[in-house]
């Protein structure tokens, strides 16, 4: 649910509530209000009806509608009683609501009991004309709170859900700090000058880092030819013995190891910095047949059969290093890693890039870990980098193509689809 | 042949001039930008061995300087750099070369000796020896005249080889070598052993010695008395 219906459902049923309880309660005390106003001129007549009393005798009270009952005899009353009473009136033949004080009084020695009446219809009248314009009034205003709930809360959250948008197509490496639209509202403002101040200390972070990898596999590159050098050199002293030779071997290993590995971490690096966008149009079957023909020269012992289907002319638009890289690290791939007279099917059409050799052993490979840094599998030779198939994704994450992996009738199969979806 | 090192890692410069040395190259060396633009200015080399990175200057501006002197020194980058806009700004500007450190030091004499081949003789070179002989031009090989079928790689392994006659070379080199700028790398040495075997063969068959001997199984030495 959007926060702003959140706030809206609860504004709108807290008025409704408010209206639905106000209203009775307005009404009951509005009702109070008018009796004990009755009451008083009740009183007030009562007092001028005991003054007249001593002067004249009952049978001269004439009042309008019988309104004064004046009758004598004990009553046993002596307090006076007021209460709100139903009585039928024979002329208009409905029953009224009536106000009525009771009581007694002795006057001139002689004993009364006294009934005063006022009828309340026209009180009742203007109370419920006042409870039902109330609730108009209300209504009307619970409507229109909504409806300037719902305009002003799409004006007001509109900088807020172009800020979320913005928020939620922002990527780290894509370089570009996000910009926001100036809003009328403090909070907005406050929220969109945090994310700025945020990302722009991300990006900086994120720079320095990548700056760092690169910086730093630049500068091992000296030390390693360095020690490379002395090797080669080591290597050149006669006599070395067995023991020696085999040391420097170890040695010459790792150090070669840890050059490649630096380079590749290098061009990972420059990658993500973006170094490689010299797009152009680019012809793959000529580029694949070139890696073929150099793949089989290498591992010309193994006697690997490759058959290649493509469609005429398929052209890509990409920088020239890249497909080289990631063609060539997949075809050399497979020609690794097909065992003797294995064969190797290649497919290109406009649309995708399919490369499937035969496995030397029945293991899948684990698709979790094959496009991950420095994740071996476990049939995977010891020397191996692990960083080849990172280098693949990366280039194909960066030209929006998809790259996925299957093990179909014991064949390893690398599928590119150049329009990723 | 006379060659200018230039590069300002002490040790490095030391050892390329060390192994330069007993190929027979006459190696002067030069640790910054200032004492180098002196050197280059005043002498000619067949080749300089650039870095591209030295404390006081950019090694670029070297070329810059050559061009502008008409010079025809040969020069091969040796940058830490592994960038393709040095490497294209460094071939347009002149160099003839351009090696990412690091490197094999039998790597660097084979690049060396092609650069001097394609300078001094315009590519136009024989080597050879005994009975056996390398057309650089040609790319092709012979055996006591008998020209040899070999393979764009099989060829390049021997004239590695040939370069650096008469010395250890270990599996990590050739491979090294071999997989050239590509991606690609022998992490199984499988690949160094059947081409070296199959070279052998092709060479015995057409009547030549055993020239390349494996050495303790780590590496191999093309061995010429």
């Amino acid at each position: 649910m959007k926060l702003a219906h959140h706030i809206s459902y609860r504004y709108v049923g807290m008025s409704a509530l408010v209206l639905l309880i106000s209203i009775p309660v307005f009404y009951f005390i509005l009702q109070r209000v008018m009796w004990n106003n009755f009451d008083e001129e009740l009183k007030f007549e009562k007092k001028w009806i005991k003054e007249t009393l001593k002067k004249t005798s009952p049978e001269n009270f004439v009042s309008y509608n019988n309104n004064i009952i004046i009758r004598p005899g004990k009553s046993g009353q002596i307090k006076d009683d007021f209460f709100t009473e139903n009585i039928y009136v024979s002329d208009d033949q409905e029953t009224v609501p009536y106000r009525v004080l009771e009581f007694s009084t002795i006057e001139n020695g002689k004993e009364y009991s006294i009934r005063i009446q006022k009828s309340l219809v026209e009180t009742d009248d203007i109370l419920q004309a006042i409870a039902t314009l109330q609730l108009g009034v209300l209504l009307v205003l619970l409507i229109a709170l909504f409806f300037i709930n719902k305009t002003l809360n799409r004006k007001i959250w509109n900088p807020f859900y172009k800020t979320l948008a913005s928020l939620k197509k922002y990527k780290l490496d894509s370089n570009t700090p996000i910009h926001f639209s100036q809003s009328s509202i403090t909070e907005i403002n406050d929220l969109n000058q945090s994310i700025h101040e945020l990302t722009t200390h991300n990006l900086e972070i994120f720079h320095a880092q990548k700056e760092f990898t690169e910086n730093a596999s630049h500068e091992l590159q000296t030390p390693l030819a360095v020690i490379q050098s002395n090797i080669d050199l080591l290597w050149q002293t006669q006599p070395l013995t067995e023991v020696q030779s085999q040391l420097i071997n170890n040695l010459s290993e790792a150090n070669i190891r840890m050059s490649r590995l630096n380079k590749s971490l290098l061009l990972l690096a420059k990658i993500d910095n973006q170094q490689f966008s010299d797009k152009k149009e680019i012809e793959l079957a000529s580029i694949i047949n070139q890696f073929i023909k150099r793949n089989q020269e290498i591992y010309f012992y193994k006697k690997i059969k490759v058959s290649i289907q493509k469609e005429e002319e398929v052209k890509i638009y990409a920088d020239l290093t890249l497909i080289e890289i990631l063609l060539g690290n997949l075809i050399s791939n497979s020609f690794r890693y097909t065992p003797e007279n294995g064969t190797i099917f290649i497919e290109v059409t406009k649309e995708k890039f399919i490369i499937q050799n035969d496995a030397v052993n029945a293991n899948r490979l684990d698709f979790n870990k094959l496009f991950k840094r420095f994740q071996k599998q476990n049939n995977e030779n010891a020397d191996s980098l692990g960083l080849g198939l990172e280098i693949c994704k990366k280039i194909c994450i960066q030209n929006h193509f998809s790259i996925q992996y299957s093990f179909v009738a014991q064949k390893h199969q690398f599928e590119i689809h150049f329009r990723s979806t | 042949m006379k060659i200018l090192i230039i590069e300002d890692e002490e040790n490095l410069r030391q050892n390329i001039a060390e192994y330069l040395r007993q190929e027979n190259y006459v190696c002067e060396i030069a640790s910054d930008f200032q004492s180098a633009i002196e050197k280059i200015l005043v002498f000619d080399y067949d080749c300089i061995l650039l870095d591209i990175t030295l404390p006081d200057g950019n090694g670029l501006q070297l070329l810059k300087v050559l061009k502008d002197e008409n010079k025809t020194d040969g020069v091969i980058i040796i940058s830490a750099k592994n960038s393709l806009d040095d490497k294209l700004d460094g071939l347009n500007l002149g160099a003839d070369d351009y090696l990412t450190k690091p490197f094999h030091l039998p790597e660097l004499s084979a690049r060396l000796s092609a650069v001097i081949r394609r300078k001094k003789f315009n590519g136009n070179s024989i080597i050879s020896f005994d009975d056996l002989s390398l057309d650089t031009a040609a790319k092709s090989v012979s055996v006591k005249n008998k020209l040899l079928d070999l393979t764009k790689m099989q060829y390049d392994l021997l004239l590695y080889f040939v370069v650096n006659k008469n010395r250890v070379l270990s599996k990590m080199a050739i491979a090294e070598h071999l997989s050239g700028d590509h991606a690609e790398y022998f992490e199984n040495y499988d690949v160094i052993y059947a081409h070296i075997k199959n070279l052998k063969k092709k060479i015995n068959e057409a009547g030549g010695k055993d020239y390349i001997k494996s050495v303790y199984g780590m590496g191999y030495k093309f061995e010429v008395t």
